[in-house]
């Protein structure tokens, strides 16, 4: 019966591998040229939004992006700058979980590592910013 | 002493002046009239009380008016100086107490009909009304000066939009089923609550006049935008004196738009005409035509607020473009561009140019059309392209062109086969093609790079662009530095996006040492190379993954290396990997011979493990000495950190570090 002793050995390795992978975490520290070009392009950015999150015009979304929350809050001949802003960090972030997923090679932890971002980017926010919450409605923080 | 009248539906306003039977000696009258039916009025529980010398204090109340729609609870008017003599009743000095205290005067004389009311509800705000009331004939003019928008905008229909600010001055005239009015209002501000369609300080005139046939209305506009600020998502207008003019045609279902003309000044002109349903609260059908639009004013104005953020956010323009678009059955069903001598220049970038464009682009939704596209000359990273046309069949959903020439430089890059459209997952497209021969000269010096020799040509074997990754079947051979460079198994990941990944394999063979060497001013080095670069992985242009091999190519050829190059690649070899140079023996040559030179770099982690020509004790050898004066250089540090390697061969060729011979 050496083929059922080799299904069991192969069985046993696949069962051990699953639980490595369910122990494994993903590194969300991690450092590659694309994860560096996106993070740099977000902070260059950073100073143009920071005034936005503090208006209230701009909010961080519950899955890990920025929305607009409400224009009227800026003036208008800037709000078509603010789409486009909210347009570009929207792409990086979204790129950055890609990526960030990428380098773990495990690209199907992508959802994952997007919803633990929003939940940091809502832990990293300044008192008086907007964020949605489970719900999707906006709260101020 | 009371005297109660009651009166259950009166069918006129001017009935609430009926009989009120009094006596002289009483100090004050009421008299209770209860309600008002009109069609376009109803009051609730309406009561007069004069009081006062000779009863001239009058106090109306009514516990509701109910007039379009909009419901008004205890209002109350009172008037000290009421004067009611023979047919005319007058009130200068009442105040009507309504959403607080607006002081109201007042005319009315019961044989005629004809009425006057003034209202100053602010100190510069009049709203005068005066007309006649007498059934079909009843004619109302109404004069204002100043007045508060915010104030009608409960009368205006629900909308997605308020109005904030504003006032408006002028007159609306009312001639039985006939209206007309000339307005100029100033400092209007709306929003709606998300702040996507909002304007400030918006003045202008406006003028109207419309006529009820039947169910219908009849009516024609004009307008003049002069003041003032609009943000339409994704549009921002500035006023520039912009006029409006249409006419058309509203019944409850839907509003037609005929003859429509929108002058947008300094950029042209634009004729419309269209279809509104109101229940869908779409546009049902659409024509619109432009005169030709001068390009620079539509792109300052209109198209630049919208481009920020992209690569098209700084550009010089110049030229005119036409534009029709037609709507059928609530979407797009044909689009016509027309560009005549249109040019564009990215200003501070530079980094394209394309001057003399003219062309016709009919799109059809339902019909393949064929179009032109034509320049008289470009640029793309400062290289410059000349004069091309472009013939292209238009799908519905897509582009072809079956051939084109883009000359560049003293060469051309020839397209054949050119095919482009959407599908759900995003654009495609794909093409073949060749490089006829370009100066390597001319194109590095055009690109600022290091002046290189050779020429770039070759065959472009089928490029595939989809699901945002640009493939390339076969091979792409390119040659440079009088060898051959293959490029295969080239895939570009995202290539417009913020960390584009790039993977290749790259072949170079019996590259020219010499003509390399002198490029990047390394010193010099005779000879022939041969580079293979393969699992070749950039992410944002920087290398991540590669398997390099460099080697002195095969054969019978005059193998010789300068001193300066010898520095040069034992400083590559790092500190502590000193060559094993006799260094006394350095001095009195310029040249040395080698029989064999390699390096090989496997970079992973971002550390390249180096490699030589052969094994060395403790080392390896990248240059292996031949012939006299002979010299080797030996490495010994095999883990080099990538940035490190990079530094130092930028101090080497861009310093221009000078060798120190010891």
């Amino acid at each position: 019966m050496l083929h059922l002793t080799w299904l069991r050995v192969a069985v046993f390795t696949i069962l051990l591998g699953a639980t490595a992978l369910a122990a494994a975490q993903a590194n969300l520290e991690i450092n590659t040229p694309a994860v560096a070009a996106i993070q740099k392009s977000m902070q260059d950015r950073h100073a143009q939004l920071l005034p936005l999150y503090s208006s209230g015009a701009v909010g961080l979304t519950r899955d890990g992006g920025v929305a607009l929350r409400d224009a009227n809050a800026v003036p208008l001949a800037q709000r078509a700058q603010v789409n486009a802003l909210i347009a570009a960090e929207s792409q990086d972030r979204a790129a950055l979980y890609r990526e960030i997923a990428r380098a773990n090679a495990r690209p199907e932890w992508e959802s994952d590592i997007r919803a633990t971002f929003a939940q940091r980017w809502i832990d990293k926010a300044q008192p008086g910013w907007y964020y949605q919450n489970a719900g999707g409605a906006w709260v101020r923080k | 002493m009371r005297c109660a009248f009651a009166a259950a539906a009166l069918s006129a306003v001017a009935a609430a002046a009926c009989a009120a039977a009094f006596l002289e000696h009483a100090r004050e009258l009421s008299v209770t009239i209860g309600d008002l039916e009109t069609p376009a009025l109803s009051a609730r529980a309406v009561s007069l009380k004069f009081s006062g010398t000779g009863f001239r204090a009058l106090t109306l109340d009514i516990d509701r008016v109910s007039m379009a729609g909009r419901d008004w609870r205890k209002v109350r008017l009172t008037c000290p100086d009421f004067i009611a003599a023979g047919e005319r009743i007058t009130c200068s000095q009442g105040v009507l107490h309504l959403d607080g205290q607006i002081p109201v005067s007042f005319t009315y004389t019961t044989g005629s009909g004809d009425f006057t009311v003034e209202l100053k509800p602010d100190a510069d705000e009049t709203w005068r009304i005066a007309g006649r009331i007498a059934g079909g004939k009843t004619t109302l003019q109404v004069k204002l000066d100043q007045a508060r928008l915010t104030r009608l905008a409960s009368w205006l229909p629900p909308s997605e939009s308020k109005i904030t600010a504003g006032r408006a001055s002028g007159t609306i005239d009312v001639q039985g089923t006939g209206v007309t009015a000339h307005l100029q209002i100033d400092d209007v501000a709306f929003a709606d609550t998300g702040g996507l369609h909002a304007g400030e300080k918006i003045g202008g005139t406006l003028n109207v006049e419309a006529a009820q046939k039947g169910a219908d209305w009849r009516w024609s506009l004009s307008a003049e935008w002069r003041r003032g600020e609009v943000f339409w998502q994704p549009f921002f207008l500035a006023a520039t004196g912009q006029r409006l003019r249409v006419q058309g045609a509203s019944s409850g279902a839907n509003t037609s738009f005929r003859d429509g003309v929108l002058e947008l000044q300094g950029i042209g002109t634009i004729d419309f005409n269209a279809q509104l349903n109101h229940s869908k609260a779409e546009l049902e059908t659409l024509q619109v035509r432009s005169s030709r639009l001068r390009v620079p004013a539509l792109y300052e104005q209109v198209l630049k607020p919208l481009l920020q953020q992209t690569s098209l956010s700084d550009l010089r323009t110049e030229g005119e473009a036409t534009v029709a678009l037609t709507v059928a059955a609530a979407s797009i069903a044909s689009v016509d561009l027309e560009l005549h001598d249109v040019s564009l220049e990215d200003q501070q970038q530079r980094r394209f140019a394309l001057y003399g464009a003219n062309g016709r682009i009919p799109w059809r939704r339902e019909a393949a059309s064929a179009g032109e596209f034509v320049f008289k000359s470009a640029e793309f990273l400062k290289v410059p392209i000349g004069g091309v046309r472009i013939p292209f069949r238009l799908r519905s959903n897509g582009v072809g062109v079956t051939s084109v020439r883009v000359p560049i430089l003293d060469g051309a890059l020839q397209l054949r086969d050119f095919a482009a459209g959407t599908t759900d997952d995003g654009w495609r497209w794909r093409f073949t093609g060749e490089l006829e021969p370009i100066s390597m000269v001319q194109l590095t010096r055009a690109m600022g790079m290091p002046e290189m020799h050779g020429s770039l040509s070759g065959v472009i074997p089928e490029v595939r662009y989809r699901r945002q990754t640009l493939a390339m079947d076969g091979t792409l051979v390119v040659g440079v530095f009088d060898g051959m460079v293959r490029a295969s198994k080239v895939e570009f990941i995202e290539p417009f996006g913020r960390a584009p990944r790039f993977h290749a394999d790259i072949d170079m063979k019996a590259l020219d040492l010499e003509l390399l060497t002198r490029t990047f001013d390394f010193g010099t080095i005779t000879g022939r190379l041969d580079a293979r670069v393969s699992g070749l992985e950039l992410v944002d242009w920087q290398p991540v993954r590669f398997d390099a091999r460099l080697e002195s190519s095969d054969g019978n050829y005059p193998k010789r290396i300068s001193q300066r190059a010898v520095q040069n690649i034992s400083a590559l070899g790092g500190a502590g990997a000193a060559a094993a140079i006799q260094r006394s023996f350095l001095r009195f040559f310029d040249q040395f011979g080698y029989q064999k030179i390699g390096l090989s770099c496997h970079l992973n982690n971002a550390v390249c493990e180096m490699d030589g020509v052969e094994r060395a004790p403790q080392g390896y050898v990248i240059v292996k000495g031949g012939g006299i004066p002979a010299i080797s250089v030996i490495g010994y540090n095999r883990y080099v950190s990538w940035r490190e390697l990079v530094e130092r061969l930028k101090r080497i060729t861009q310093e221009n570090v000078k060798p120190i011979v010891k």
